[in-house]
């Protein structure tokens, strides 16, 4: 395992460091004349302590960048950094120890595992990983998400919303380097979208905490510091904090 | 990560108890053929301990040959006044034992019928009670040449008191005796057994004894321990006889007693090893499918830290405690099912001594051990299956599976595999080699054979299900045809589903076929041989008839032959060798002999010394006719005989062992002869035969009568039972494969939950979903039969040629084939039943919904 794993980065860290950083990163599918650039030569950096967000509309790639950028796939040209550490050419143990300490997911279908209730869901990470949880952390998390009446719950028995923030509390106990969210308000209606975004945004705020989002919801692109869009696997704009009239302008001219 | 797979077992109750069932069974077996049989030998053990209780030191002749219709040497009665005169011995008795000598008559005059248990006879001292083999409960032991002691179950079961008169038959004539008391042998029922004691000299007299014993027992005077007793009189004893303390003799006789036992064990512990090798194909296909269905779920774990390592540890955990909860489950129905194997021996009539239950630590430890095991094994592929799942896949809809490398090579592999199975099997059937490695060289590549053609399956799943459909469709509609195409979906699982029924379908076609070859042989080896019109043999075939069978049947109209056939076991030099005694003048006009140098006349002149002996005898020893050999009968009389002619003998289920003497020599061997059968030559129909001769067996009700041809089908049926019984055995291992069916089934309908709601929604009925589901299940099972058919008929094709020394012959019994197969489908319809009412029950709009 390479050493650059070690120190674990705390939220504490100055917020100026990079947190996810791409390089010229290139996914192509097939060969030859039939190949397919999913991701053609983007070059990103999040901020530790940044909330961005990529948009962009379907086929533009902003999927495959996430998930190289997570770790999930790798690029066929290109690096992708968590922290200092370069993970699009690490191997699958190493990749599981910084999934471990550096990432946590939050997924558009929940992916909570049916068979553990609510509070088991928000402890497995640490479980998996062999650490005791800090206590204290997932009693304040768990008051912040608002589902303290429901941890001995199982997830069938959650509503969308409540399902979802048990996952983002999952995903923020264990205080990750970078928080991944994969159209988390896909699944949801208006109403209980807008009570996880406000979550996770408070995450940014009160810990710090680095989210890169994935979402066609320009409503929930509103919370984001920055907004990359992409289109035909290159990035073609990137604005500040934005309206949602404004997220919705810049959404279209990318799409003509 | 443990948790998760816990709580995940505990949220899929049903499927693991289903998937259990499949290792339960398995154990279940293993638990109840321990039982059963250290049931058994504890039982013996204890009523010998308990009958020896009183001897410090048990003499007794060493056995010259061990066959049972032989007998056994005694000792003269000069030793026991050697042995009671010593100053280290307290007291001495000598004692008559016997296991068939004395047959009780029930009180309308038959014999008590045993059913294959011993008639025991003893003679013991009255004086001497604290040597008494038997534990007295009323009444006294027999005194006098009048009265006899019986036990008290065959008293009771057939309203004997103290004080009644009963008739003890020996050797043909029946004798009445008092019963002087009612007790039991060693304390415990030992089944279907009688028991007869008499006081010694009357034993000594009633079994042709000539005043001697058949053992000494003795105690020692205080100070002196048994051990060492039992060392001194050893030293003193003449040449074959032995001394072992009271305790280590009723260890041997007991172990001796019990000598069938093992063979009886490890019997049934083959059939425990078949039915968890197919219980192993459930599990293995249990697991792969809920790996393939939980992939999402495997994924997120992934996601969330857990390490490949992680993934596959908490399939195997599963399986791990599937394993141990179901071997536990295994060992508590064991015990039901050791009292179930019991009954089942009893129908098939051998009835074993009753005692305790004995449930021994190394019962519960294999038990454990083994079911445990085999579940863990079969959970390692699909483990590692889920191990690889990309964690990718938490994200992305559809994903399947990646097929592991093992998965690609499935066919390669095999390919190889197959190769090697069939070879090694070939190789343990043909070539020369110690039963051992012989017999692990066939399991090993039997159980190859059947993984490989597991292996290879699911590529011709495809077409045989097209082979299959076209069939089924017609009978059972659109819904049947979508049924065999549901099959088809995932050929992988329905293989591998099919193919835990195939191993069951394949063993029961190779034993219907092997036995229907042996009994088609031994019918004709018999046809060949007789040329009676009767033949008067003991109805369960193994013991010989009562002496004096033979005198009476001549006493029959209409009788123009009677040739008895005495039989025995010889010792000829290290060999024990089947001797036969008979009727020169006779026995060539009702037995027809295959003669190598030698003819009809060679029988007629044989007389004194002079012996037929078989070919392979005669060229074994390097004897030819005119060459002397020397015999040796159990009870220690040598003789010199002569070859005075060879024959061949039949080489499956000759009648005749391979030497053959007159009677008259016979008897100078063998002191209480008696016949095997009596064949007779009768003028008249055989109807009329057999009426003429019951009526003239009156008093020796043990022989049946029967025409030849009778004899020879019943004969020829005898290994039916032994037939009935594999197929029992192996019946279990299908209801096996029949959980796995099961299985399969309804985690496809769980699958297709939204499916069957458009299904539903289109306008399919609840009888179309049951009837698709069913013939999707009928699918299975028959390519399970397909293939399970031919593999059956090849290895009964193969140890059919191994066998050709034989003469044992290879015919197809369509009608048990036919069987077979219907059985199958049987069982596809009995499998789809549950998952077809609970597809039939989805709520169409909560289907369409599920995701």
């Amino acid at each position: 395992m390479p050493a650059t794993l070690h120190p674990k980065p705390t939220a504490a860290s100055p917020t100026t460091d990079v947190a996810v950083a791409a390089r010229g990163l290139v996914k192509r599918y097939g060969e030859g004349e039939t190949a397919v650039h999913a991701l053609d030569g983007v070059s990103l950096t999040v901020d530790r302590g940044e909330l961005v967000a990529v948009m962009g509309p379907s086929g533009s790639g902003k999927s495959t960048l996430m998930h190289i950028l997570a770790g999930l796939d790798q690029p066929t040209a290109g690096g992708a950094w968590i922290g200092d550490i370069e993970i699009s050419s690490l191997g699958d143990k190493d990749l599981t120890e910084v999934r471990r300490r550096h990432v946590g997911f939050v997924f558009q279908f929940f992916n909570l595992l049916p068979m553990l209730t609510a509070e088991e869901n928000i402890l497995l990470p640490s479980r998996i990983a062999g650490v005791r949880p800090d206590r204290k952390r997932v009693a304040e998390i768990v008051a912040r998400v608002g589902i303290g009446d429901r941890l001995g719950h199982r997830p069938a028995e959650l509503s969308g919303g409540q399902q979802q923030r048990v996952a983002v509390a999952r995903a923020l106990v264990t205080q990750p380097t970078v928080l991944f969210a994969d159209e988390p308000t896909g699944n949801l209606d208006t109403r209980s979208g807008a009570e996880v975004l406000e979550i996770l945004r408070e995450a940014v705020e009160h810990d710090g905490q680095t989210v890169l989002m994935v979402t066609h919801d320009a409503r929930a692109a509103t919370i984001a510091d920055r907004i990359v869009f992409l289109a035909d696997g290159q990035v073609a704009k990137t604005i500040g904090r934005s309206r949602h009239e404004q997220v919705l302008e810049a959404l279209q001219e990318v799409t003509r | 990560m443990l948790s998760v797979a816990l709580k995940g077992l505990a949220q899929r109750k049903l499927r693991a108890v289903l998937t259990g069932l499949a290792v339960i069974i398995g154990v279940a077996m293993i638990t109840g053929t321990y039982v059963l049989t250290d049931t058994i030998s504890s039982a013996f053990d204890n009523i010998f301990q308990q009958s020896y209780k009183g001897a410090d030191v048990v003499v007794t002749p060493k056995a010259i040959v061990t066959a049972n219709n032989a007998g056994t040497p005694t000792i003269a009665a000069s030793e026991l006044q050697r042995i009671g005169s010593r100053a280290d011995v307290a007291a001495a008795s000598g004692q008559v034992t016997d296991d068939t000598g004395a047959r009780l008559i029930d009180p309308s005059g038959k014999p008590i019928d045993t059913k294959g248990a011993p008639s025991l006879a003893f003679g013991v001292d009255p004086g001497q009670p604290r040597f008494s083999l038997m534990t007295i409960d009323q009444g006294t032991l027999a005194r006098g040449p009048t009265q006899v002691a019986i036990d008290g179950e065959t008293a009771k079961e057939h309203g004997f008191h103290v004080g009644d008169t009963i008739g003890v038959q020996v050797d043909g004539a029946i004798r009445r005796f008092t019963i002087s008391g009612t007790g039991s042998f060693g304390g415990a029922s030992i089944g279907s057994a009688t028991v007869a004691v008499f006081d010694v000299s009357t034993a000594q007299q009633l079994l042709g004894r000539n005043g001697n014993f058949d053992q000494i027992v003795a105690s020692a005077k205080p100070g002196v321990s048994p051990a060492e007793l039992t060392a001194r009189i050893a030293r003193d004893l003449p040449a074959g006889t032995q001394a072992r303390t009271g305790s280590d003799e009723a260890t041997a006789v007991a172990k001796d007693s019990g000598s069938d036992l093992n063979f009886v064990k490890y019997f049934l512990l083959a059939f425990a090893g078949i039915a968890l090798f197919v219980g192993s194909f459930v599990i293995f296909n249990t697991l792969s499918i809920t790996v393939a269905q939980r992939t999402r779920e495997l994924a997120t774990l992934r996601t969330l830290g857990a390490s490949r390592r992680q993934v596959m540890r908490s399939v195997v955990a599963e399986a791990f405690v599937v394993g141990l909860g179901a071997s536990i489950l295994g060992i508590l129905s064991g015990v039901g099912l050791a009292k179930g194997l019991n009954a089942l021996f009893v129908a098939l009539g051998a009835e074993l001594p009753q005692a305790g239950m004995v449930l021994a630590t190394r019962t519960i430890v294999v038990s454990l051990l083994v079911g445990t095991l085999v579940t863990v094994a079969a959970s390692v592929l699909p483990a590692r299956r889920a191990s690889r799942v990309a964690p990718v896949t938490a994200v992305r809809e559809g994903a399947a599976l990646p097929r592991t490398a093992l998965g690609r090579r499935a066919s390669l592999i095999g390919a190889v595999m197959g190769a090697l199975g069939v070879a090694g099997l070939a190789t343990s059937l043909m070539a020369d080699m110690a039963t051992r490695p012989r017999i692990i060289l066939m399991v090993v590549g039997l159980i190859a054979t059947f993984i490989a053609v597991a292996a290879l399956m699911p590529r011709i799943v495809r077409p045989l299900t097209r082979l299959i459909g076209g069939p089924l469709a017609r009978v059972l509609g659109e819904s049947g045809r979508l049924g065999t195409d549901n099959a088809m979906r995932n050929p992988g699982r329905t293989a591998s589903t099919a193919a835990a029924l195939m191993i069951g379908i394949a063993l029961m076609t190779f034993v219907a076929v092997l036995g229907n070859g042996l009994r088609a042989s031994d019918r004709n080896a018999l046809k060949d041989q007789i040329s009676a019109t009767h033949v008067i043999s003991k109805s369960d075939g193994f013991e010989n008839l009562t002496p004096g069978t033979d005198r009476a049947a001549a006493t029959a109209g209409g009788v123009e032959i009677v040739s008895g056939v005495r039989a025995s076991t010889v010792k000829v030099g290290a060999d024990e060798v089947a001797v036969n005694g008979v009727d020169p003048a006779t026995i060539g006009s009702l037995y027809r002999f295959d003669w190598d140098r030698g003819s009809d006349a060679t029988l007629t002149s044989l007389s004194g010394a002079g012996a037929v002996v078989s070919h392979d005898f005669a060229k074994d020893r390097h004897l030819s006719v005119g060459s002397p050999f020397t015999v040796q009968s159990a009870s220690g009389a040598t003789r010199t005989l002569r070859v005075a002619g060879t024959y061949l003998p039949k080489k499956f289920d000759s009648l005749m062992g391979p030497v053959v003497v007159t009677q008259t020599t016979f008897g100078s061997l063998v002191p209480r002869a008696s016949d095997a059968l009596v064949l007779v030559r009768f003028a008249g129909t055989g109807d009329a035969g057999r009426a003429a001769l019951t009526t003239a067996l009156g008093a020796y009700p043990d022989g049946t009568v029967q025409t030849a041809a009778a004899f020879v089908e019943s004969r020829a049926k005898g290994i039916d039972t032994l037939l009935n019984l594999l197929y029992v055995l192996l019946a279990l291992s299908v209801v096996v494969s029949l959980f796995g069916m099961v299985n399969t089934l309804a985690l496809s309908v769980i699958e297709r939950t939204r499916e069957l709601g458009l299904l539903r929604a289109v306008g399919m009925s609840r009888r179309q979903v049951r009837r698709m589901i069913r013939s999707e299940g009928v699918t299975t099972a028959l390519i399970g039969a397909v293939m399970g058919l031919p593999i059956g008929i090849g290895l009964a094709a193969l140890v059919t040629r191994a066998l050709g020394d034989y003469d044992v012959g290879f015919s197809l019994p369509l009608v048990g084939l036919v069987t077979l197969t219907l059985m199958a489908i049987g069982a596809g319809i009995l499998a789809a039943a549950a998952p077809g009412r609970r597809a039939a029950r989805l709520d169409v709009l909560r289907a369409l919904q599920y995701e």
